[in-house]
């Protein structure tokens, strides 16, 4: 995406915007036969990769390749829907990894853009151009009333989710989440755990997103979920910096101690490598740690299990999965503190 | 859906509170809720949850939850582009096609409106409906505004935006 990212970023780790659409003259996915589903698959990508500018590429997911599906999902590219195969189906992905668009889950078209930081104005408008392309060459169901029409009435309207990544330690830590979801609940926002599964968030991680499309501007969407996420970035940075005030031994161990073991460790499950890198990052976003966030933020992806077996390029065995995932972690800061000593 | 406390004002604010597995469902206007203290424990967690109003909707139920007792005999009810059954759209929570949404309109319409309150889409609008669904988007404002300006008995504005309702009936351009 051509954005130099959003504001942020020590506890915004990302933004994205979804759009749903689907085409007038066909049955939704969930009803399309075989010869359907391929011939959305082609007139739906065909406007994006003769774009040229944005370097599409079109990944079809239906030939079985579960890896590859299994690592995008992880990195945040498709959804898990997408991946599970069956129809024809695919992701048109742009160069710069800024828009993602899946082609034939349960809408016809999910156009997602993304990027670092609270950053929706941009992804909307990215989403949005990426939108006006298709949109030349073919027509959406719509109705006047209802909006784009799509197979959940739950995305009627608009088709906009606009979605906020959020690190919060502090509140996780000092059991302040409940009141967030419920709070945001009444707001017409989710809160959920982004890895984990429940309500126990693995990585201190969450998801803010709308639940209502219908009836307000795509504008109106956006600038509510920003100003619901910057409340709680808010509160997160007060407790934040009580925790610190209040037991500044205990907030410099545990930031500190997670920066050893990361630096060190030899064998990291998913888990205790989530929960590691959560406090490393509550220390390098504090200004306590030097180290850049970006990088940081890379090594979330990198950690989960689909993503470290396609870079074994094998089938790895839990333990020999714990072990490639601890020389990454420790590859990846070894090579950061290279760079900081030159 | 009318507020529940005075049962007089479109409930505007609709809140889910979930104890012992139960949700508990409260629909109310924003006077009311006010004063029923149900915004002040929300503005504990948000103080500035005042300059948010009317955005206030809980997660929704279960489709089936709400479709179930209600629904029409789905023997009957298939949508004939798609194939859909009623039976299968109350179970699944999906519509097949974009004809489902007027087929199954008299089952789809309360769940809609739970979802999303008595809304109509404000938002974007494909390049090819476009010009001319705003030009009545443009018209309902205008008849709003007359009915306004009556209201307040701005009978000069009135007049005025009588006037350009017609013209724009008749087609010109505005003046
Ligand atoms: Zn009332
Ligand atoms: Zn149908």
């Amino acid at each position: 995406m051509k954005t130099t990212g959003g504001q942020r970023r020590d506890i915004a780790l990302s933004a994205r915007v979804r759009l749903a659409r689907n085409l007038k003259d066909l049955p939704f996915p969930g009803r399309m036969d075989a010869d359907q589903a391929e011939q959305a698959l082609a007139r739906l990508s065909k406007p994006l990769l003769d774009g040229g500018e944005d370097g599409f590429t079109l990944l079809r997911l239906d030939d079985g390749n579960r890896l590859e599906a299994r690592a995008l999902v992880e990195r945040h590219l498709i959804s898990p829907e997408l991946a599970g195969g069956g129809q024809p189906r695919g992701v048109a992905l742009s160069r710069d990894g800024g828009l993602s668009v899946m082609i034939g889950e349960e809408d016809h078209l999910r156009i997602q853009a993304m990027g670092p930081g609270l950053c929706l104005t941009e992804c909307l408008r990215e989403a949005q151009r990426a939108d006006g392309l298709i949109e030349r060459q073919e027509t959406y169901a719509f109705d006047e009333a209802l909006g784009y029409l799509t197979a959940c009435p739950t995305n009627l309207g608009t088709g906009l989710r606009a979605s906020v990544m959020l690190h919060l330690p502090a509140l996780t830590g000092s059991g302040g989440m409940r009141d967030i979801v419920a709070a945001a609940g009444k707001m017409g926002l989710a809160v959920r755990g982004l890895y984990g599964e429940g309500t126990e968030a693995s990585g201190a991680l969450y998801q803010v997103s709308n639940q209502i499309t219908l009836g307000l501007s795509e504008e109106e969407i956006v600038s509510r979920v920003s100003d619901v996420t910057l409340h709680i970035i808010a509160r997160e940075e007060a407790l934040r910096a009580q925790y610190k005030q209040r037991r500044p031994r205990e907030y410099e161990d545990r930031v500190w101690r997670a920066l050893g073991a990361l630096e060190r460790a030899r064998r990291l499950s998913g888990e205790e490598a989530m929960k590691l890198l959560s406090d490393l990052r509550w220390g390098v976003s504090m200004g306590d740690i030097a180290l850049p966030l970006e990088t940081l933020d890379t090594l979330l992806p990198g950690i989960q299990p689909g993503v470290l077996t396609l870079s074994a390029a094998r089938p790895l065995r839990p333990a020999e999965r714990d072990a490639a995932r601890a020389d990454y972690v420790r590859e990846t800061l070894g090579a950061l503190a290279r760079r900081e000593t030159k | 859906m009318l507020c529940q406390h005075c049962g007089k004002n479109e409930a505007t604010r609709h809140y889910h509170v979930t104890a012992n597995n139960e949700t508990q469902e409260t629909h109310l206007c924003a006077a009311c809720a006010a004063a029923t203290g149900f915004d002040a424990e929300f503005q504990k967690t948000f103080p500035a949850a005042a300059v948010f109003p009317s955005f206030a909707f809980g997660l929704p139920a279960a489709m089936s939850d709400m479709l179930g007792p209600r629904a029409p005999r789905a023997d009957g009810g298939v949508c004939p582009t798609c194939g859909t059954r009623l039976a299968e759209l109350s179970k699944t929570g999906k519509v097949g096609c974009a004809d489902c949404y007027d087929v199954f309109a008299p089952a789809l319409t309360p769940y809609i409106r739970r979802l999303h309150g008595e809304a109509k889409h404000t938002g974007r609008l494909p390049g090819g409906a476009a010009p001319e669904i705003a030009r009545r988007r443009e018209m309902d404002s205008l008849r709003q505004q007359l009915q306004d300006a009556i209201g307040e008995q701005a009978f000069e504005r009135a007049a005025e935006l009588r006037d350009e309702i017609a013209r724009r009936q008749k087609g010109e351009e505005p003046a």
